[in-house]
Protein backbone atom coordinates (compact mmCIF):
# COMPACT_ATOMS: atom_id res chain seq x y z
CA UNK A 1 0.00 0.00 0.00
CA UNK A 2 1.56 3.31 -1.07
CA UNK A 3 0.48 6.16 1.14
CA UNK A 4 3.39 8.55 1.38
CA UNK A 5 1.61 11.05 -0.85
CA UNK A 6 -1.41 11.42 1.47
CA UNK A 7 -1.71 15.02 2.62
CA UNK A 8 -5.48 15.42 3.04
CA UNK A 9 -8.53 13.21 3.56
CA UNK A 10 -9.74 14.07 0.05
CA UNK A 11 -8.62 12.12 -3.02
CA UNK A 12 -9.60 11.83 -6.68
CA UNK A 13 -11.27 8.50 -5.96
CA UNK A 14 -13.41 9.88 -3.14
CA UNK A 15 -14.37 12.89 -5.26
CA UNK A 16 -15.60 10.60 -8.06
CA UNK A 17 -17.40 8.34 -5.58
CA UNK A 18 -18.95 11.37 -3.85
CA UNK A 19 -20.31 12.77 -7.13
CA UNK A 20 -21.64 9.34 -8.09
CA UNK A 21 -23.53 9.04 -4.79
CA UNK A 22 -24.95 12.57 -5.14
CA UNK A 23 -26.09 11.75 -8.69
CA UNK A 24 -27.64 8.40 -7.76
CA UNK A 25 -29.33 9.51 -4.55
CA UNK A 26 -32.34 11.35 -6.14
CA UNK A 27 -32.96 8.42 -8.53
CA UNK A 28 -32.73 5.97 -5.63
CA UNK A 29 -35.17 8.03 -3.55
CA UNK A 30 -37.58 8.45 -6.51
CA UNK A 31 -37.66 4.74 -7.29
CA UNK A 32 -37.62 3.64 -3.67
CA UNK A 33 -40.32 6.01 -2.47
CA UNK A 34 -42.51 6.46 -5.57
CA UNK A 35 -41.98 4.14 -8.55
CA UNK A 36 -41.85 0.85 -6.61
CA UNK A 37 -45.46 0.13 -5.69
CA UNK A 38 -46.63 -0.88 -2.20
CA UNK A 39 -46.37 -4.61 -1.59
CA UNK A 40 -49.56 -6.72 -1.55
CA UNK A 41 -48.85 -7.98 1.99
CA UNK A 42 -46.36 -5.57 3.54
CA UNK A 43 -47.75 -2.36 2.01
CA UNK A 44 -45.56 0.76 2.20
CA UNK A 45 -43.23 -0.81 4.74
CA UNK A 46 -41.65 -2.92 1.97
CA UNK A 47 -39.64 0.20 1.05
CA UNK A 48 -37.47 -0.45 4.09
CA UNK A 49 -36.06 -3.35 2.07
CA UNK A 50 -34.11 -0.79 0.02
CA UNK A 51 -32.38 0.47 3.18
CA UNK A 52 -32.25 -2.59 5.42
CA UNK A 53 -30.73 -5.21 3.11
CA UNK A 54 -28.06 -2.90 1.58
CA UNK A 55 -27.00 -1.92 5.11
CA UNK A 56 -26.65 -5.65 5.92
CA UNK A 57 -24.37 -6.20 2.95
CA UNK A 58 -22.22 -3.14 3.70
CA UNK A 59 -21.97 -4.16 7.37
CA UNK A 60 -20.89 -7.70 6.46
CA UNK A 61 -18.39 -6.38 3.89
CA UNK A 62 -16.92 -3.87 6.34
CA UNK A 63 -16.44 -6.55 9.01
CA UNK A 64 -14.96 -8.87 6.38
CA UNK A 65 -12.41 -6.15 5.59
CA UNK A 66 -11.67 -5.94 9.34
CA UNK A 67 -11.02 -9.70 9.38
CA UNK A 68 -8.79 -9.63 6.30
CA UNK A 69 -6.88 -6.49 7.35
CA UNK A 70 -6.36 -7.86 10.87
CA UNK A 71 -4.96 -11.13 9.49
CA UNK A 72 -2.73 -9.16 7.10
CA UNK A 73 -1.52 -6.95 9.95
CA UNK A 74 -0.51 -9.97 12.01
CA UNK A 75 1.29 -11.37 8.97
CA UNK A 76 2.93 -8.24 7.51
CA UNK A 77 3.10 -5.98 10.61
CA UNK A 78 2.61 -2.89 8.42
CA UNK A 79 0.54 -0.17 10.14
CA UNK A 80 -1.60 0.49 7.05
CA UNK A 81 -3.44 -2.81 7.48
CA UNK A 82 -4.16 -1.83 11.07
CA UNK A 83 -5.48 1.57 9.98
CA UNK A 84 -7.64 -0.07 7.32
CA UNK A 85 -9.08 -2.48 9.90
CA UNK A 86 -9.86 0.41 12.25
CA UNK A 87 -11.47 2.53 9.53
CA UNK A 88 -13.52 -0.41 8.28
CA UNK A 89 -14.73 -1.32 11.77
CA UNK A 90 -16.00 2.23 12.27
CA UNK A 91 -17.86 2.13 8.95
CA UNK A 92 -19.25 -1.32 9.82
CA UNK A 93 -20.51 -0.12 13.20
CA UNK A 94 -22.28 2.88 11.61
CA UNK A 95 -24.03 0.69 9.03
CA UNK A 96 -24.81 -1.92 11.69
CA UNK A 97 -26.58 0.84 13.66
CA UNK A 98 -28.56 1.71 10.52
CA UNK A 99 -29.33 -2.01 10.09
CA UNK A 100 -30.62 -2.39 13.66
CA UNK A 101 -32.66 0.81 13.48
CA UNK A 102 -34.23 0.00 10.09
CA UNK A 103 -34.92 -3.56 11.29
CA UNK A 104 -36.72 -2.26 14.38
CA UNK A 105 -38.76 0.22 12.31
CA UNK A 106 -39.66 -2.59 9.84
CA UNK A 107 -40.52 -4.92 12.70
CA UNK A 108 -43.25 -2.62 14.02
CA UNK A 109 -45.68 -2.96 11.04
CA UNK A 110 -44.58 -6.54 10.19
CA UNK A 111 -44.41 -8.22 13.60
CA UNK A 112 -46.29 -5.59 15.64
CA UNK A 113 -43.25 -4.72 17.76
CA UNK A 114 -40.01 -2.77 17.44
CA UNK A 115 -38.02 -5.52 19.10
CA UNK A 116 -38.59 -9.27 19.02
CA UNK A 117 -36.28 -11.76 20.73
CA UNK A 118 -35.56 -13.19 17.34
CA UNK A 119 -32.21 -15.00 16.85
CA UNK A 120 -31.12 -12.75 14.01
CA UNK A 121 -32.08 -9.48 15.73
CA UNK A 122 -30.51 -10.53 19.00
CA UNK A 123 -27.31 -11.84 17.41
CA UNK A 124 -27.04 -8.64 15.34
CA UNK A 125 -27.28 -6.55 18.52
CA UNK A 126 -24.56 -8.73 20.11
CA UNK A 127 -22.40 -8.30 16.98
CA UNK A 128 -22.88 -4.51 17.15
CA UNK A 129 -21.77 -4.41 20.80
CA UNK A 130 -18.80 -6.71 20.15
CA UNK A 131 -17.49 -4.34 17.45
CA UNK A 132 -18.02 -1.39 19.82
CA UNK A 133 -15.70 -3.35 22.13
CA UNK A 134 -13.24 -3.68 19.25
CA UNK A 135 -13.30 0.09 18.78
CA UNK A 136 -12.77 0.54 22.54
CA UNK A 137 -9.65 -1.65 22.32
CA UNK A 138 -8.35 0.58 19.54
CA UNK A 139 -8.53 3.52 21.96
CA UNK A 140 -6.57 1.77 24.71
CA UNK A 141 -3.73 3.80 26.16
CA UNK A 142 -0.95 1.38 25.21
CA UNK A 143 2.12 1.20 23.02
CA UNK A 144 0.65 1.63 19.48
CA UNK A 145 2.21 -1.61 18.22
CA UNK A 146 0.88 -3.64 21.14
CA UNK A 147 -2.53 -2.03 20.76
CA UNK A 148 -2.60 -2.75 17.02
CA UNK A 149 -1.66 -6.38 17.57
CA UNK A 150 -4.35 -6.91 20.19
CA UNK A 151 -6.89 -5.14 17.98
CA UNK A 152 -5.90 -7.45 15.12
CA UNK A 153 -6.50 -10.57 17.23
CA UNK A 154 -9.83 -9.15 18.33
CA UNK A 155 -10.70 -8.21 14.74
CA UNK A 156 -10.31 -11.87 13.80
CA UNK A 157 -12.19 -13.20 16.84
CA UNK A 158 -15.08 -10.76 16.40
CA UNK A 159 -15.86 -12.17 12.96
CA UNK A 160 -17.35 -15.22 14.68
CA UNK A 161 -20.31 -12.93 15.45
CA UNK A 162 -20.86 -12.22 11.74
CA UNK A 163 -21.02 -15.96 11.02
CA UNK A 164 -23.49 -16.45 13.89
CA UNK A 165 -25.70 -13.60 12.58
CA UNK A 166 -25.64 -14.91 9.01
CA UNK A 167 -26.55 -18.49 9.89
CA UNK A 168 -28.84 -17.68 12.83
CA UNK A 169 -31.96 -18.06 10.67
CA UNK A 170 -30.81 -21.59 9.72
CA UNK A 171 -29.65 -22.65 13.19
CA UNK A 172 -32.69 -21.41 15.15
CA UNK A 173 -36.36 -21.03 14.46
CA UNK A 174 -36.70 -17.39 13.48
CA UNK A 175 -39.43 -14.85 12.74
CA UNK A 176 -36.98 -13.18 10.38
CA UNK A 177 -37.60 -13.77 6.69
CA UNK A 178 -35.11 -15.86 4.67
CA UNK A 179 -32.21 -14.34 2.78
CA UNK A 180 -33.08 -11.94 -0.05
CA UNK A 181 -30.25 -13.51 -2.03
CA UNK A 182 -30.05 -17.20 -1.28
CA UNK A 183 -27.24 -18.97 -3.18
CA UNK A 184 -27.82 -16.86 -6.29
CA UNK A 185 -31.59 -17.29 -6.11
CA UNK A 186 -33.00 -13.73 -6.03
CA UNK A 187 -36.27 -13.47 -4.08
CA UNK A 188 -37.34 -10.07 -5.51
CA UNK A 189 -38.02 -8.82 -9.04
CA UNK A 190 -39.17 -5.87 -11.19
CA UNK A 191 -38.96 -2.34 -9.74
CA UNK A 192 -38.24 -3.82 -6.33
CA UNK A 193 -35.08 -5.41 -7.69
CA UNK A 194 -34.10 -2.21 -9.53
CA UNK A 195 -34.69 0.04 -6.48
CA UNK A 196 -32.89 -2.46 -4.28
CA UNK A 197 -29.92 -2.53 -6.67
CA UNK A 198 -29.80 1.27 -6.63
CA UNK A 199 -29.91 1.20 -2.83
CA UNK A 200 -27.12 -1.35 -2.78
CA UNK A 201 -24.98 0.83 -5.08
CA UNK A 202 -25.65 4.00 -3.03
CA UNK A 203 -24.92 2.26 0.28
CA UNK A 204 -21.81 0.50 -1.02
CA UNK A 205 -20.36 3.66 -2.56
CA UNK A 206 -21.19 5.66 0.60
CA UNK A 207 -19.48 3.00 2.71
CA UNK A 208 -16.45 3.06 0.42
CA UNK A 209 -16.34 6.87 0.53
CA UNK A 210 -16.44 6.82 4.33
CA UNK A 211 -13.84 4.04 4.48
CA UNK A 212 -11.33 5.89 2.29
CA UNK A 213 -11.83 9.17 4.12
CA UNK A 214 -11.56 7.54 7.51
CA UNK A 215 -8.46 5.58 6.48
CA UNK A 216 -6.78 8.77 5.31
CA UNK A 217 -7.78 10.60 8.51
CA UNK A 218 -6.30 7.82 10.63
CA UNK A 219 -3.16 7.85 8.48
CA UNK A 220 -2.75 11.62 8.91
CA UNK A 221 -3.34 11.30 12.69
CA UNK A 222 -0.60 8.69 12.82
CA UNK A 223 1.76 10.92 10.82
CA UNK A 224 1.03 13.77 13.21
CA UNK A 225 1.87 11.56 16.19
CA UNK A 226 5.15 10.57 14.55
CA UNK A 227 6.01 14.21 13.76
CA UNK A 228 5.23 15.18 17.37
CA UNK A 229 7.41 12.36 18.62
CA UNK A 230 10.30 13.27 16.29
CA UNK A 231 10.15 16.94 17.24
CA UNK A 232 10.01 16.06 20.97
CA UNK A 233 13.10 13.86 20.60
CA UNK A 234 14.92 16.60 18.65
CA UNK A 235 13.98 19.15 21.33
CA UNK A 236 15.28 16.94 24.16
CA UNK A 237 18.52 16.34 22.22
CA UNK A 238 19.08 20.04 21.69
CA UNK A 239 18.37 20.68 25.39
CA UNK A 240 20.95 18.07 26.35
CA UNK A 241 23.55 19.63 24.04
CA UNK A 242 22.90 23.09 25.48
CA UNK A 243 23.37 21.82 29.05
CA UNK A 244 26.57 19.89 28.25
CA UNK A 245 28.28 22.71 26.34
CA UNK A 246 30.11 25.21 28.66
CA UNK B 1 4.29 -27.45 27.43
CA UNK B 2 1.66 -29.19 29.55
CA UNK B 3 3.95 -29.36 32.59
CA UNK B 4 4.56 -25.59 32.25
CA UNK B 5 0.82 -25.03 31.94
CA UNK B 6 0.29 -27.07 35.09
CA UNK B 7 2.89 -24.95 36.95
CA UNK B 8 1.18 -21.72 35.85
CA UNK B 9 -2.19 -23.10 37.00
CA UNK B 10 -0.73 -24.13 40.36
CA UNK B 11 0.84 -20.66 40.74
CA UNK B 12 -2.51 -18.93 40.09
CA UNK B 13 -4.38 -21.28 42.41
CA UNK B 14 -1.75 -20.88 45.15
CA UNK B 15 -2.15 -17.10 44.97
CA UNK B 16 -5.91 -17.63 45.16
CA UNK B 17 -5.54 -19.91 48.19
CA UNK B 18 -3.37 -17.35 49.95
CA UNK B 19 -5.57 -14.35 49.24
CA UNK B 20 -8.92 -16.23 49.38
CA UNK B 21 -10.60 -13.68 47.13
CA UNK B 22 -12.88 -16.36 45.69
CA UNK B 23 -14.07 -17.52 49.09
CA UNK B 24 -14.19 -14.18 50.85
CA UNK B 25 -15.61 -11.95 48.13
CA UNK B 26 -16.75 -13.66 44.93
CA UNK B 27 -18.78 -16.47 46.57
CA UNK B 28 -20.75 -14.13 48.90
CA UNK B 29 -21.24 -11.69 46.01
CA UNK B 30 -22.67 -14.39 43.75
CA UNK B 31 -24.89 -15.58 46.59
CA UNK B 32 -26.44 -12.16 47.06
CA UNK B 33 -26.95 -11.89 43.28
CA UNK B 34 -28.94 -15.17 43.32
CA UNK B 35 -31.07 -13.86 46.21
CA UNK B 36 -31.61 -10.46 44.58
CA UNK B 37 -32.66 -12.14 41.32
CA UNK B 38 -35.41 -13.82 43.33
CA UNK B 39 -36.69 -10.43 44.49
CA UNK B 40 -36.28 -8.87 41.05
CA UNK B 41 -38.13 -11.60 39.17
CA UNK B 42 -40.94 -11.81 41.65
CA UNK B 43 -41.29 -9.80 44.87
CA UNK B 44 -44.30 -12.04 45.69
CA UNK B 45 -41.85 -14.79 46.70
CA UNK B 46 -41.82 -13.23 50.16
CA UNK B 47 -45.53 -13.96 50.61
CA UNK B 48 -45.26 -17.58 49.34
CA UNK B 49 -47.16 -17.04 46.10
CA UNK B 50 -47.41 -20.25 44.00
CA UNK B 51 -47.35 -18.29 40.73
CA UNK B 52 -44.16 -16.55 41.82
CA UNK B 53 -42.60 -19.90 42.76
CA UNK B 54 -43.46 -21.28 39.35
CA UNK B 55 -41.98 -18.24 37.58
CA UNK B 56 -38.70 -18.29 39.48
CA UNK B 57 -38.36 -22.03 38.86
CA UNK B 58 -38.81 -21.55 35.11
CA UNK B 59 -36.22 -18.78 34.80
CA UNK B 60 -33.78 -20.21 37.36
CA UNK B 61 -31.30 -21.75 34.85
CA UNK B 62 -30.93 -18.39 33.08
CA UNK B 63 -30.47 -16.52 36.35
CA UNK B 64 -27.88 -19.06 37.46
CA UNK B 65 -25.82 -18.60 34.28
CA UNK B 66 -26.02 -14.81 34.43
CA UNK B 67 -24.58 -15.08 37.95
CA UNK B 68 -21.85 -17.37 36.64
CA UNK B 69 -21.03 -14.75 33.97
CA UNK B 70 -20.42 -12.20 36.74
CA UNK B 71 -18.27 -14.75 38.53
CA UNK B 72 -16.37 -15.38 35.28
CA UNK B 73 -15.67 -11.66 34.92
CA UNK B 74 -14.25 -11.50 38.46
CA UNK B 75 -12.19 -14.65 37.93
CA UNK B 76 -10.67 -13.40 34.68
CA UNK B 77 -10.00 -9.91 36.03
CA UNK B 78 -8.31 -11.51 39.00
CA UNK B 79 -6.30 -13.84 36.77
CA UNK B 80 -4.71 -10.84 35.05
CA UNK B 81 -4.62 -8.35 37.93
CA UNK B 82 -2.19 -10.65 39.77
CA UNK B 83 0.15 -10.32 36.78
CA UNK B 84 -0.14 -6.53 36.65
CA UNK B 85 1.69 -5.87 39.92
CA UNK B 86 5.48 -5.68 40.27
CA UNK B 87 5.99 -6.50 36.60
CA UNK B 88 4.82 -10.07 37.12
CA UNK B 89 3.74 -10.44 33.51
CA UNK B 90 7.18 -9.35 32.28
CA UNK B 91 8.78 -11.92 34.60
CA UNK B 92 6.42 -14.56 33.29
CA UNK B 93 7.37 -13.77 29.70
CA UNK B 94 11.09 -13.67 30.57
CA UNK B 95 10.83 -17.11 32.16
CA UNK B 96 10.89 -18.54 28.62
CA UNK B 97 7.63 -20.38 29.16
CA UNK B 98 5.75 -20.88 25.91
CA UNK B 99 2.84 -18.41 25.46
CA UNK B 100 0.44 -21.29 24.80
CA UNK B 101 1.51 -22.87 28.13
CA UNK B 102 0.74 -19.60 29.91
CA UNK B 103 -2.65 -19.55 28.20
CA UNK B 104 -3.47 -23.16 29.05
CA UNK B 105 -2.27 -22.71 32.63
CA UNK B 106 -4.44 -19.66 33.17
CA UNK B 107 -7.40 -21.43 31.56
CA UNK B 108 -6.89 -24.45 33.81
CA UNK B 109 -6.82 -22.31 36.96
CA UNK B 110 -9.91 -20.39 35.83
CA UNK B 111 -11.76 -23.65 34.99
CA UNK B 112 -11.06 -25.00 38.48
CA UNK B 113 -12.30 -21.80 40.15
CA UNK B 114 -15.38 -21.54 37.95
CA UNK B 115 -16.27 -25.19 38.50
CA UNK B 116 -15.93 -24.91 42.29
CA UNK B 117 -18.18 -21.84 42.29
CA UNK B 118 -20.68 -23.55 39.99
CA UNK B 119 -20.95 -26.48 42.39
CA UNK B 120 -21.47 -24.10 45.31
CA UNK B 121 -23.93 -21.80 43.52
CA UNK B 122 -25.72 -24.70 41.82
CA UNK B 123 -26.39 -26.34 45.17
CA UNK B 124 -27.68 -23.05 46.56
CA UNK B 125 -29.81 -22.39 43.46
CA UNK B 126 -31.44 -25.83 43.67
CA UNK B 127 -32.37 -25.12 47.29
CA UNK B 128 -33.38 -21.47 46.83
CA UNK B 129 -35.45 -21.93 43.69
CA UNK B 130 -36.73 -25.44 44.61
CA UNK B 131 -35.61 -26.99 41.34
CA UNK B 132 -36.10 -30.61 40.24
CA UNK B 133 -33.16 -32.58 38.78
CA UNK B 134 -33.90 -34.78 35.78
CA UNK B 135 -30.41 -35.65 34.50
CA UNK B 136 -27.39 -35.22 36.78
CA UNK B 137 -24.97 -36.50 34.11
CA UNK B 138 -26.00 -33.82 31.64
CA UNK B 139 -25.80 -31.12 34.30
CA UNK B 140 -22.27 -32.25 35.21
CA UNK B 141 -21.11 -32.27 31.57
CA UNK B 142 -22.73 -28.85 31.05
CA UNK B 143 -20.92 -27.42 34.07
CA UNK B 144 -17.53 -28.76 32.96
CA UNK B 145 -17.92 -27.79 29.28
CA UNK B 146 -19.27 -24.32 30.12
CA UNK B 147 -16.42 -23.73 32.59
CA UNK B 148 -13.84 -24.63 29.94
CA UNK B 149 -15.55 -22.50 27.27
CA UNK B 150 -15.95 -19.50 29.60
CA UNK B 151 -12.35 -19.77 30.82
CA UNK B 152 -10.97 -20.24 27.28
CA UNK B 153 -12.77 -17.15 25.99
CA UNK B 154 -12.21 -15.20 29.20
CA UNK B 155 -8.42 -15.64 29.30
CA UNK B 156 -8.17 -14.71 25.62
CA UNK B 157 -10.16 -11.50 26.06
CA UNK B 158 -8.54 -10.81 29.44
CA UNK B 159 -5.17 -10.69 27.67
CA UNK B 160 -6.60 -8.22 25.13
CA UNK B 161 -7.63 -5.78 27.87
CA UNK B 162 -4.52 -6.38 30.02
CA UNK B 163 -2.59 -3.16 30.65
CA UNK B 164 -5.57 -0.95 29.92
CA UNK B 165 -6.31 1.84 32.41
CA UNK B 166 -9.78 0.37 33.00
CA UNK B 167 -9.35 -3.39 32.39
CA UNK B 168 -12.47 -4.33 34.41
CA UNK B 169 -14.95 -2.36 32.29
CA UNK B 170 -13.19 -3.09 29.02
CA UNK B 171 -13.07 -6.79 29.82
CA UNK B 172 -16.80 -6.78 30.58
CA UNK B 173 -17.55 -5.03 27.28
CA UNK B 174 -15.44 -7.53 25.33
CA UNK B 175 -16.26 -10.69 27.21
CA UNK B 176 -20.04 -10.54 27.61
CA UNK B 177 -20.87 -10.43 23.86
CA UNK B 178 -18.26 -13.13 23.21
CA UNK B 179 -19.64 -15.53 25.81
CA UNK B 180 -23.30 -14.96 24.92
CA UNK B 181 -23.47 -18.16 22.77
CA UNK B 182 -21.95 -20.11 25.69
CA UNK B 183 -24.53 -18.67 28.04
CA UNK B 184 -27.35 -19.54 25.64
CA UNK B 185 -26.17 -23.13 25.23
CA UNK B 186 -25.45 -23.56 28.94
CA UNK B 187 -28.87 -22.22 29.91
CA UNK B 188 -30.71 -24.47 27.47
CA UNK B 189 -28.65 -27.50 28.44
CA UNK B 190 -29.24 -26.81 32.16
CA UNK B 191 -32.97 -26.43 31.52
CA UNK B 192 -33.06 -29.84 29.88
CA UNK B 193 -30.97 -31.38 32.68
CA UNK B 194 -33.21 -29.78 35.30
CA UNK B 195 -36.71 -30.19 33.86
CA UNK B 196 -36.12 -33.15 31.56
CA UNK B 197 -38.37 -32.59 28.58
CA UNK B 198 -36.70 -31.80 25.25
CA UNK B 199 -36.14 -33.59 22.00
CA UNK B 200 -32.62 -32.28 21.30
CA UNK B 201 -31.37 -33.52 24.70
CA UNK B 202 -27.55 -33.57 24.44
CA UNK B 203 -27.37 -31.16 21.48
CA UNK B 204 -26.71 -28.05 23.58
CA UNK B 205 -24.15 -29.83 25.76
CA UNK B 206 -22.31 -30.98 22.62
CA UNK B 207 -22.41 -27.42 21.27
CA UNK B 208 -20.76 -26.27 24.52
CA UNK B 209 -18.03 -28.89 24.11
CA UNK B 210 -17.52 -27.72 20.51
CA UNK B 211 -17.23 -24.07 21.57
CA UNK B 212 -14.78 -25.00 24.35
CA UNK B 213 -12.59 -26.94 21.87
CA UNK B 214 -12.74 -24.11 19.30
CA UNK B 215 -11.72 -21.36 21.70
CA UNK B 216 -8.98 -23.46 23.33
CA UNK B 217 -7.48 -24.01 19.84
CA UNK B 218 -7.78 -20.31 18.94
CA UNK B 219 -6.25 -19.32 22.28
CA UNK B 220 -3.28 -21.66 21.88
CA UNK B 221 -2.65 -20.27 18.39
CA UNK B 222 -3.14 -16.57 19.14
CA UNK B 223 -2.07 -15.99 22.72
CA UNK B 224 1.53 -15.28 21.73
CA UNK B 225 0.42 -12.29 19.64
CA UNK B 226 -1.37 -10.88 22.67
CA UNK B 227 1.62 -11.22 24.98
CA UNK B 228 4.26 -9.57 22.79
CA UNK B 229 5.39 -6.18 24.07
CA UNK B 230 6.51 -4.48 20.88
Amino acid sequence: MKSAEITSTKSKTTTVIGYLVVAMLPIYLAFGLAVAEPHSEQGESVRLLFVHVPSVLVTYSAFLVVLFSSAMYLRKKTPYWDLLAGASAEVGVVFCAVLLFSGAVWGRPTWGTYWEWDPRMTSTAVMFISYLGYLAVRRMDLNPTVRSRRAAVLGILSFVNVIVVHYSIDWWRSLHQGRTFDQGNVQIEGWYLFSFSLGLAVFTLSGLWLLIHRFRTLYLERQLDLVDLDSAIAERKSEAKTKVSP
Amino acid sequence: MLSDAWRIAVKDLTIELRTRLLLAQVAPFSLIVLILFGFAVSPDLLVESEAARSLITQVAPGLFWVTILFVCLFTINRSFSIEARNGAMTSLKLSAVDASAIYLGKVLAAVFQLFVLQVFLGTVAFALYRLPLADFGMLFVTAIAASVALAAIGVLYGAVSFGSQTPETLNALLLLPAVSPVMLAATRSSEIATFGENSVAWGWALLLIGMAAFYISVGVLMFESLLEDS
